[in-house]
């Protein structure tokens, strides 16, 4: 398992360099080569008050590096990474490595590519690799990637690999197979203005195992099929999983089987749009390693339905998808008033009106005398169309976006969360969290380089550090400057002791595709998700430099 | 027609390797093994290391957990204890109740309990508060939990009394099964009357894994690479197999062979086996025994 991938990448970078020659021996000729670079590097210091820890390297640094060739139907590129150490929130990473490196090229409509890719089945929910630095998660496959289009409408997938695990690799083999069939296309029907879509897709893992205990699959099987509609403004998505038996950690070694499945319907035309999606999962975490945690080595995703908030307040609360089990149902009305109308004033106004609910599924025991999620049974029953007792999160926000003059425009918006602390964040007796989050979000236009932008924030709890306040300052000079102050104010945590301040001030230049930012300030421990999955994010307080450039 | 040829040959390739991914292993009831059974033949790998010459060797249950801020500082009187008492004093490690609960995420995800015989050794003892300890599962004070700060004063209480009971531990591999068993010999020293059980544990030393700590002289707040010993991490069943009812004259010897399950994640040369014969009436222990599982 811990194969150190720096040493397979001398042979990938020699393998580069001949296959470049040996493009050239072809005459080819010519080629691109672009990429991009991005350093975060933070000087810490210790903060016992807020709980941050004392870093002893004082500085700590994660930085990558992209590096592409494309020429013609050929590609090729690598990622360097660097951890000097890891900086806090990613403490698995360490060290210097190309744990990423791939060629790619097409030939009469099939496409070839070795070594490592990102890619997704469907929506995910059985085979989705990808990566995401802001979680520190990265689960690309390494191996084999074969996509062929046979016929006019057919696409077709197989894909074989290990997962790569920070910077070793997983011990399972994940294999799988997925096919796109666009009906209109095969059939001919170009005129209709109905579009069909099937898709189905298998993925399977292998795992050893010598377990004395328990009976363990060593292949572990996965399906999904899907369709998608499409008229004018209407869609309609839809996809069902399924998954064989599959004991692993994260679900007590119980034997059931998996299921997902994900609908969702839009309709939009000028000036008005509507998403209603809704999910329901069971027992689908899905890893090439049965005994992994946290973010390491999943093979699938499990679509998040709830509103991806980007204000601090009202992202204070995020949502991180209950793998094992979890109903969730998500509405989104985007309507414009008109301009020129009386509410909609002379610029347009946009209001967005997002409705979200994630709760437990049904569980029952199998018989009197199983508790339900024994290990070496089938765990529980689960009545399909049943909702459990426990609310995990609920989200009901509006948004309205306003310009109310050539220089001035304003953002209100409203949130009220519920958050079941004990569940998302696995805080054994936790209280949920009822929050009512406000944020004004003003922009004055000065000239036009100038621009101005205040952020008042309000989040009201009884619950957990109870009430906070934030206010945040910006002043833009474009297109190369920004500076901001904040201060994000805990003023009625329940311990008075912990009245804290978290104070942020940051400057930033850029110049071309060079861009230079740095910070000081505290950052408050909590979590962090994107697309419904989580990192725990430590207290630090310190001064965070950040470089990004590309070519 | 050339072009077609290609098609359907990819195709069928495809199909063919699609084929092989259809691999699922469907498992069917039992989900577990059938019970474990023991070799009375194999190689010695680990003897008896306690008090083998007739004293009293106690047992120190600490009831702890990897989000108990105040348990590293009753892992370092244990420790202390250890020092003090040598081969006299066994410690078994606990994990149990809230704190031991493993997190969704985060650095505490890991599960060190022994379920569900852990839950309920803490009923039936009253453990309600973490750090605990039970030294030899006697009452003190009316109760079977004792604070860290009067585990000494516990000990000291009971550690010249004679021994009723003399255990000795031998651990056999069979390598044909690939399996380790114990043989254990309890000789009666005394005429006894009641119900006695003998139950056997697993402990691992040197789990690398966080724990959380309020005490600076030991680590930060959360202490990433803490090293867990004498973790307990298997028994035999959670109350035991009878090895004695009723009267049992003195000299009475019985040999108890007893079947180890290993987990693939435990390191062997890290663990150990304690053996405990109690009194079924009132629980305490008479005596206890601890031998490495294979020092080869």
């Amino acid at each position: 398992m811990k194969k150190i991938i720096s040493r397979t990448c001398n042979g990938f970078i020699v393998f580069l360099v001949f296959s470049s020659m040996y493009s050239r021996a072809q005459t080819i000729g010519g080629g691109q080569i672009h990429g991009n670079f991005q350093m975060d590097a933070q000087y810490y210091l210790k903060d016992s008050l807020i709980g941050a820890p004392d870093v002893p390297e004082k500085m700590l640094m994660n930085g990558f590096g992209n590096i592409i060739y494309t020429n013609g139907n050929f590609n090729a590129g690598l990622r360097y990474e660097s951890y000097q150490n890891s900086m806090l929130g990613y403490p698995a990473y360490k060290g210097n490595g190309i744990p990423y490196r791939f060629a790619s090229y097409t030939n009469d409509d099939l496409q070839i590519t070795i070594g490592s890719f990102y890619d997704q089945f469907g929506s995910g929910m059985i085979f989705r690799t990808y990566e995401d630095r802001s979680l520190g998660y990265d689960n690309a496959m390494d191996g084999f990637r074969i996509k062929y289009k046979p016929y006019k409408g057919i696409e077709l997938k197989g894909i074989i690999g290990n997962q790569r695990n920070y910077f070793s690799k997983g011990d399972g083999i994940v294999r799988g197979f997925d096919g796109d069939f666009f009906i209109n296309d095969i059939f001919g029907f170009d005129e209709m203005k109905t579009k069909y879509t099937l898709g189905g897709s298998f993925v399977s893992k292998y795992q050893s195992s010598s377990d004395p205990t328990y009976k363990l699959p060593k292949n572990v099987g996965a399906y999904a099929g899907r369709l998608n509609i499409t008229r004018s403004g209407f869609g309609l998505m839809g996809e069902y999983a399924y998954k064989i038996n599959d004991p692993n950690a994260s679900n007590n070694l119980i034997y059931k089987n998996g299921e997902g499945l994900f609908i969702s319907t839009s309709y939009s035309q000028k000036g008005l749009g509507i998403i209603l999606s809704a999910k329901r999962i069971d027992n689908m975490d899905f890893r090439s390693d049965r005994n992994a945690s946290l973010n390491s080595l999943i093979i699938n995703y499990l679509p998040a339905l709830t509103k991806q908030h980007t204000y601090t307040l009202a992202a204070m609360y995020p949502y991180g998808t209950q793998s094992n089990g979890e109903f969730g149902y998500e509405g989104s009305i985007m309507y414009n008033i008109k301009k020129g109308s009386i509410l909609g004033g002379k610029y347009g106004t946009k209001i967005s009106l997002n409705y979200s609910l994630a709760q437990a599924i049904d569980k029952q025991k199998i018989n009197d005398t199983i508790e339900i999620n024994t290990s070496g049974t089938l765990g529980y029953k689960s009545d399909f169309f049943k909702l459990g007792d426990e609310k995990y999160f609920e989200d009901i926000n509006i948004e309205i976006s306003r310009k109310f003059s050539k220089n001035f425009k304003a953002i209100l918006t409203y949130a009220y969360i519920t958050y079941n602390k004990e569940i998302i964040e696995g805080h054994p007796g936790a209280p949920s969290i009822y929050a009512n989050i406000g944020i004004a979000d003003i922009s004055y236009t000065i000239n036009s380089t100038n621009t101005l932008r205040v952020e008042i924030q309000s989040l009201m709890a009884k619950q957990d550090e109870k009430d906070w306040a934030m206010l945040l300052l910006e002043y833009t000079i474009a297109p190369k400057w920004f500076f901001s102050i904040a201060d994000l104010y805990n003023y009625n945590n329940p311990d008075t002791g912990k009245r804290f301040h978290y104070y942020n001030a940051a400057l930033g230049f850029t110049k071309g595709t060079n861009r230079i930012a740095l910070s000081y300030g505290k950052q408050r421990e909590g979590i962090t998700c994107v697309g419904g999955v989580c990192r725990a994010v430590p207290a630090s307080n310190g001064i965070l430099l950040t470089i990004t450039s590309s070519f | 027609m050339k072009n077609k040829l290609y098609n359907n040959f990819i195709i069928i390739s495809l199909l063919i390797l699609s084929s092989y991914l259809a691999s699922c292993d469907k498992i069917e009831e039992p989900y577990k093994y059938p019970d474990f059974g023991y070799d009375s033949t194999g190689v010695e790998t680990g003897k008896t290391i306690t008090d083998t010459i007739g004293g009293k060797v106690i047992l120190l249950e600490d009831y702890t957990g990897h989000t108990c801020v105040n348990c590293p500082k009753a892992h370092v009187k244990a420790h202390e204890l250890l020092q003090t008492y040598g081969n006299k004093l066994i410690v078994m490690a606990v994990h149990q109740g809230t704190f031991a609960k493993p997190e969704n995420s985060g650095d505490f995800t890991y599960d060190f309990r022994v379920l569900p015989s852990v839950d309920d050794w803490a009923l039936t003892f009253g453990i309600k508060s973490y750090p605990a300890g039970m030294i030899n599962r006697i009452k003190f004070n009316n109760g079977y939990s004792v604070g860290y700060t009067s585990w000494n004063s516990s000990i000291t209480d009971i550690i010249n009394e004679p021994p009723q009971v003399s255990i000795k531990i031998t651990n056999i591999f069979n390598s044909t099964h690939n399996r380790y068993s114990s043989k254990i010999v309890t000789d009666f020293k005394n005429d006894l009357s009641g119900n006695y059980k003998l139950l056997v544990c697993i402990l691992e030393d040197g789990i690398v894994k966080p724990q959380k700590n309020n005490d600076a002289t030991i680590g930060g707040s959360v202490i990433l690479d803490y090293v867990h010993n004498h973790v307990l991490r298997g028994v035999n069943s959670t109350w035991g197999i009878p090895i004695g009812t009723d009267n049992i004259s003195a000299g009475t010897k019985i040999i108890k062979w007893v079947g180890l399950r290993t987990k693939a994640d435990w390191i062997i040369k890290n663990l150990s086996v304690v053996a405990l014969v109690y009194d079924a009436g009132d629980y305490h222990i008479l005596q206890a025994a601890m031998a490495p599982l294979d020092i080869r």
